[in-house]
């Protein structure tokens, strides 16, 4: 063998372990940046008491027995299980992450992140809001957190091509003081306008926010964007549909929304 | 009285439940959550409300409550050894992770849970004063209905002759029960082995009665089992310095690291980043008792939970819409009125004049009231803001207003008449907001920080803000629980502003260590000499600068 030849081998030699080394390092570091949770998902949401929980353990263990029931607190973390779908088809069984979120205001910076970086919007193939029918619980108050929190998930949501469907679960029909479902949708979509307005109009504190805090100026423009020149928010506005079904979890009143779930994951 | 136990898991499902009386400790749950509780020990902690009171046992993932309806009197040690007692008799039971809790697990618990209702009530009928563990065990033995029962006092007593007596004062049973006597002996030389720290004893006899030894002993067994558990375990000094070498090259390489190295070493960085010593162990204690009984985990896990923590920390758990509030106010023809409080040099003027520019903005009458009739040129320094502001504001075609209120100097009763007839003021001459600017106090001074109450009390602001500056160090730990006990038991800080934040860089540990030490959200960091430079907090960026 020649010099040529042998220095040509070594040059060689060092390319191929310059190249492994890189492309190791480059593994290890996207490795190490994929989130566990990044599969396709459906969100159970809301505020806290809406029942959540209770849906979610009824979807995982006993979506169809008619006397499966779970007592259930406020969750202290998120629960998060795979699960089959569709429920009205076994055999296809296609692997779905469910998540439930639990409603403290604590947590809304951790939730964001959840689904922003590590689920990622794309995977996200619905979101159940849940929201609780009764008259005693659903007050103005109440109406508005719901509408600020739905205001905030909407410009997330709505970043996917086509948006993301929405559910609004109103749960507890069975309650003898609940509303109606249209009267809540009602209500949400004026509290919404609103708040649309006010973001609009009002708070110019946010524009100084610039790499603070990006979230609300893309709040303002999201609103910019969806109201044009109309004058009141409707949901029909979103890309993605939002549809509001009653139910009760505890009277195993549930079958429209697991036939909702159903056509996210055929379709 | 109604009371009631629950065990749950953290996913929010109940194991089990004492009686359907589970809704109340939603309110349990929360004050987890927003770590509102008193905290009685690492694991165990207590709450109480409107006659009301909670305590909870937190082991790994399932936590027992207790809830009362009326004020007990059980110490908290028993309550604390019976909860842990059941926790561990769910645990040994109920391993295989079927979904229905067995019928034995809940009567086991079940017993338990009654003999600690059962003792509060004997307690309450016999002498008070002082009773050894010999005179609670002979009460008990003369219950013939007991069916078991927890004895726990003696712990610390050392056990030898004393407890065979007890045991004989029970007469009969002894004999037609020798196997399970011996038994129960067997357990206390174990216990006193490891050193008798835990020893939950029952009195076999009364259970014979009830055919339900088999129960018992079972339920010995659980208890037995886990006695290892958990507190502190020593850490063997041996070849430290060869695990410190060999966790460093696994931490590169992404392997398991050594909880506690782990923790040290993040312990040091919290600390360079202005979070004072208590408030960091605080944190790091926490995660690593979310860690259970793993000794090592990989950075990347370590991290990622301080993150979580961090920004729950930092996450404000009550609204921050201040600009809703003020306006549903105004509609009832009010005044809002905010007061900022703080220690001397930190920014109380110049962010309240960021606020006012703020609220102007957004179309709101705006007052500023100049309750420092201390410092002298106090009130001309309001005054200057205030026409810098009117002047900006004319400029803008905004339609708002703002004016300044000021009756001197002077001290005692001076700043408290000030308040009121500006805020009487306001409400004439049509103001949405007035702002009341106070003087700075050195929040170690009781001389100083007693007229805050009496302020407070007067003047009765909707939102008390105090505003703290970034570059303090862990004197802000002290700083922010001086000002927010200042008002009495009833009233506390509503947000925090923190001041100084552009000039510290990524030092940003005092915002953790104020809202840590008080559970008072922040509203706004300053960042600037403009009026602009006022800014809503980004937890993520707070967040993300201290694990940097």
């Amino acid at each position: 063998m020649g010099f040529i030849e042998l220095i040509l081998a070594t040059i060689l030699l060092g390319f191929l372990i310059s190249l492994g080394l890189y492309l190791f390092q480059n593994y290890e570091h996207k490795s190490g940046k994929t989130s566990p949770y990044c599969k396709p998902t459906i969100l159970i949401t809301g505020p806290n008491n809406s029942g959540k929980t209770a849906l979610f353990f009824k979807l995982l263990e006993g979506p169809f027995s008619a006397d499966y029931n779970v007592s259930t607190l406020s969750s202290i973390e998120p629960n998060i299980k795979e699960i089959k779908l569709p429920l009205s088809n076994e055999k296809i069984g296609a692997r779905y992450q469910l998540i439930d979120y639990p409603g403290h205001k604590r947590y809304i910076s951790l939730f964001n992140k959840l689904i922003t970086e590590d689920v990622t919007i794309k995977n996200i193939k619905g979101v159940i809001y849940m929201i609780d029918s009764s008259t005693s619980v659903l007050q103005d108050e109440a109406v508005r957190e719901i509408a600020q929190q739905l205001l905030r998930l909407f410009p997330l949501t709505e970043a996917k091509l086509g948006g993301t469907d929405f559910l609004i679960a109103v749960n507890k029909q069975d309650l003898f003081d609940s509303r109606p479902v249209n009267r809540i949708r009602q209500l949400l979509q004026a509290e919404l306008t609103k708040l649309i307005l006010a973001e609009l109009h009002e708070s110019r504190l946010h524009e100084q926010d610039e790499d603070e805090d990006e979230g609300s100026t893309s709040l303002r423009d999201f609103c910019t964007s969806l109201m044009g020149t109309s004058k009141e928010f409707t949901f029909d506005m979103l890309e993605g549909n939002v549809d509001f079904i009653g139910g009760s979890v505890l009277r195993n009143k549930t079958d429209a929304w697991f036939n909702w779930i159903d056509e996210r994951v055929v379709n | 009285m109604s009371y009631s136990l629950v065990l749950f898991e953290s996913s929010g499902r109940v194991v089990y439940k004492y009686n359907n009386k589970i809704s109340p400790f939603n309110e349990l749950v929360s004050n987890i959550v927003n770590e509102t509780y008193t905290e009685l020990d690492s694991r165990f902690f207590t709450f109480s409300g409107h006659h009301k009171k909670f305590y909870c046992y937190k082991k790994e993932n399932i936590y027992g409550g207790l809830y009362f309806d009326v004020v007990t009197t059980i110490d908290n040690e028993r309550i604390r050894r019976t909860l842990l007692s059941v926790l561990k008799t769910y645990e040994h039971l109920e391993e295989d992770d079927s979904k229905e809790i067995s019928e034995k697990t809940k009567k086991m618990i079940d017993l338990q849970f009654e003999q600690l209702m059962k003792y509060n009530t004997d307690k309450e009928d016999t002498a008070k004063a002082g009773y050894s563990s010999e005179d609670a065990k002979k009460e008990q033995g003369s219950d013939a209905q007991k069916k078991s029962s927890v004895a726990s006092t003696k712990s610390k007593t050392p056990k030898t002759g004393k407890k065979k007596m007890r045991r004989w004062n029970n007469g009969e049973i002894v004999d037609d029960n020798a196997d399970a006597s011996e038994l129960d002996f067997s357990k206390d030389e174990e216990l006193r082995a490891n050193g008798g720290n835990r020893d939950i004893d029952f009195d076999q006899n009364a259970f014979e009665r009830e055919n339900d030894l088999v129960l018992v002993e079972e339920l010995k067994n659980a208890l037995d089992d886990e006695d290892e558990d958990s507190e502190d375990e020593s850490n063997s000094n041996g070849g430290t310095f060869r695990r410190g070498f060999f966790n460093k090259v696994m931490s590169y390489f992404g392997g398991e690291v050594d909880l506690n190295t782990l923790s040290k070493q993040f312990h040091d960085q919290l600390i360079t980043k202005n979070i004072s010593a208590g408030t960091s162990k605080t944190i790091l204690d926490r995660i690593q008792s979310q860690f259970g009984k793993k000794k090592t985990v990989s950075l990347e896990a370590f991290k990622s939970a301080l993150q979580v923590e961090l920004t729950k920390i930092l996450s404000p758990n009550v609204s921050t819409d201040l600009l809703f509030e003020i306006k549903s106010k105004s509609e009832k023809g009010k005044p809002y009125v905010i007061s900022v409080v703080g220690v001397n040099g930190v920014g109380k003027s110049t962010n309240l004049a960021k606020l006012a520019f703020w609220l102007l903005q957004n179309n709101l009458n705006v007052l500023i009231c100049a309750c420092d009739t201390f410092r002298s040129g106090a009130v001309e320094q309001l005054k200057i803001h205030v026409n810098n502001l009117s002047a900006l504001n004319k400029s803008s075609a905004s339609t708002s207003k703002i004016n300044i209120f000021e009756k001197g100097y002077g001290g005692g009763n001076h700043v408290v008449a000030t308040a009121r007839s500006a805020i009487e003021h306001a409400e004439n001459e049509g103001y949405n907001v007035v702002l009341i600017d106070t003087a700075g106090r050195t929040h170690s001074n009781a001389k100083l920080m007693a007229p805050l109450k009496k302020f407070g009390d007067a003047a009765n602001p909707d939102k008390i803000i105090m505003v703290g500056e970034a570059l303090v160090g862990s004197d802000s730990v002290e700083q922010a629980i001086n000002f927010n006990n200042a008002f009495g038991t009833k009233r506390n800080l509503d947000f925090f502003i923190i001041s100084k934040v552009d000039t510290v860089g990524d030092m940003v540990g005092t915002m953790i260590n104020m809202v840590m030490a008080t559970n008072v959200p922040i509203l706004f960091i300053g960042t600037g000499q403009t009026y602009t430079d006022i800014k809503r907090l980004s937890v993520k960026t707070v967040v993300d600068m201290l694990l940097k």
